[in-house]
């Protein structure tokens, strides 16, 4: 490989070897400086101008992001307030019911006891209504029977004078 | 530049001249400077007609998303969006006709196509004159934010210190007028030194691989295009921090431990 240096002697010769001179120095220099001006003064503004554009959209979106978010919060804390009174609502209105519910069948309970009592008191009473009615009925009919027995055997009617001079007879008999 | 005579390739480490036109020397390097500086004027143009139309395509897309990232940056390396906004003509048309200029100079044409037995292309920041032009702009404008900000006689406070007053800011003073020769050689010397080198390892790698150069090739281009793009954003970096440190109060710069502008360029 070969490497070409530009000729060179003196000082400046290490410049001159590398290919510096100053006219093309000059010449790079203002051409750059003309494409600084031009972009500077017709190209960049445009863009630093949508560059801000873009950022204050951001800007605002986060803001409004951030608002809808605090208003998430307080919609959230409020609704948690709103839940936790509902349960007490609900809480206080259930154990009323409870309790009335309960006084409810209490009551109802002690009436069917009350009515069941009676009921049963009643049955009772109209048993031994019943059985007395019964006794009388079977001491009458059962008497009425011995009295015609004792008619078919004596053959004689029997009524309460006669009735009562066979007993005495059949004591004086004894 | 990689011209080949008796088979061998031909490095030639100045721009060679083509034609004169009055009194300017035209070089291979101007010619495809033109090509280069043409397409960043279309892409800046079609992005401003796409923002102003309100209809984007990708490549308008991409470019303001670039002009975006290297806005923000300059914003943050100088802590001012105003500041930023003023720099941005200068540092960021630098970043991009570097980057336009070093990507196309991996093109096929630029090498083969001659021209009076010259090339008729070189890649622009493969001649000195142009990376140096740059290097001047960048440190005079150091220079003009500096007295701006700090007023003439201010800024020259920065190089010149009262020794009965300070006799190590003499030293330092003396060291930072030594610093700001360093980063102008060092920024064109540096850009220089990278595309040439890049243009000077494609040429050799061509040349040995012989037949195999379009398998062999593609490797070391993608490294050229990576090398062009990262020496864009240092070209770019170092012109903000350099305004930077210029604008920066003698206090802040003094107190600072981090010798900032030395350790990027060391580790560049």
């Amino acid at each position: 490989m070969t490497i070409l240096l530009a000729e060179s002697s003196g000082i400046g010769g290490l410049f001159t070897a590398l290919g510096l001179n100053v006219q093309s120095l000059v010449l790079n220099t203002l051409a750059f400086l003309v494409i600084v001006a031009v972009l500077g003064k017709y190209v960049y503004p445009s863009l630093i101008k949508a560059l801000d554009a873009k950022k204050d959209e951001l800007e605002a979106a986060v803001r409004l992001e951030h608002e809808a978010k605090e208003a998430l919060e307080k919609a959230g804390s409020k609704a948690e307030a709103v839940i936790a009174e509902a349960r007490v609502a609900a809480g206080e209105i259930l154990a009323a019911t409870k309790e009335a519910a309960t006084a409810q069948l209490d009551e109802a309970r002690a009436k069917s006891e009350a009515q069941a009592t009676r009921t049963i008191n009643e049955a009772r009473e109209q048993l031994a209504r019943d059985v007395s009615d019964a006794r009388k009925t079977l001491r009458t009919d059962t008497a009425r029977l011995v009295a015609a027995t004792t008619e078919t055997i004596l053959g004689e009617k029997l009524d309460g004078k006669h009735d009562a001079e066979l007993i005495d007879r059949s004591l004086e008999i004894k | 530049m990689n011209l080949f005579i008796g088979g061998v390739p031909v490095v030639s480490l100045p721009a060679e001249k083509l034609f004169d036109i009055g009194p300017i020397h035209f070089t291979n390097s101007m010619m495809l400077g033109i090509i280069g500086v043409s397409i960043t004027f279309w892409l800046f143009w079609y992005t401003k007609s796409k923002i102003q139309s309100n209809k984007h395509t990708r490549v308008s897309i991409a470019m303001l998303w670039m002009f975006d990232i290297l806005l923000g940056t300059a914003e943050e390396v100088l802590g001012s969006r105003e500041m930023a906004v003023k720099l941005s003509p200068l540092a960021i048309s630098l970043f991009f006709i570097i980057l336009i200029n070093n990507w196309l100079e991996l093109l096929p044409f630029v090498g083969p196509i001659t021209y009076n037995g010259l090339p008729l292309f070189r890649g622009l920041a493969a001649d000195l004159n142009f990376t140096a032009a740059l290097a001047i702009i960048t440190m005079v404008t150091a220079q003009i934010w500096a007295i701006r900000t700090h007023g003439f006689f201010g800024n020259l406070g920065r190089y010149f210190v009262n020794p009965l007053k300070d006799p190590v800011g003499v030293f330092t003073g003396f060291l930072e007028i030594i610093a700001e020769f360093s980063r102008l050689i060092a920024l064109a010397m540096r850009l220089f030194g990278n595309i040439f080198g890049g243009e000077v390892l494609l040429a050799v790698m061509g040349f040995i691989t012989v037949w195999a150069a379009p398998i062999a090739l593609p490797p070391f281009m993608f490294l050229e295009l990576f090398v062009g793009a990262i020496q864009a954003y240092v070209f770019f970096m170092l012109t903000v921090v350099f305004v930077s440190l210029g604008t920066a109060s003698h206090h802040e710069v003094a107190s600072s431990d981090e010798p900032l502008t030395l350790a990027g360029e060391v580790a560049v």
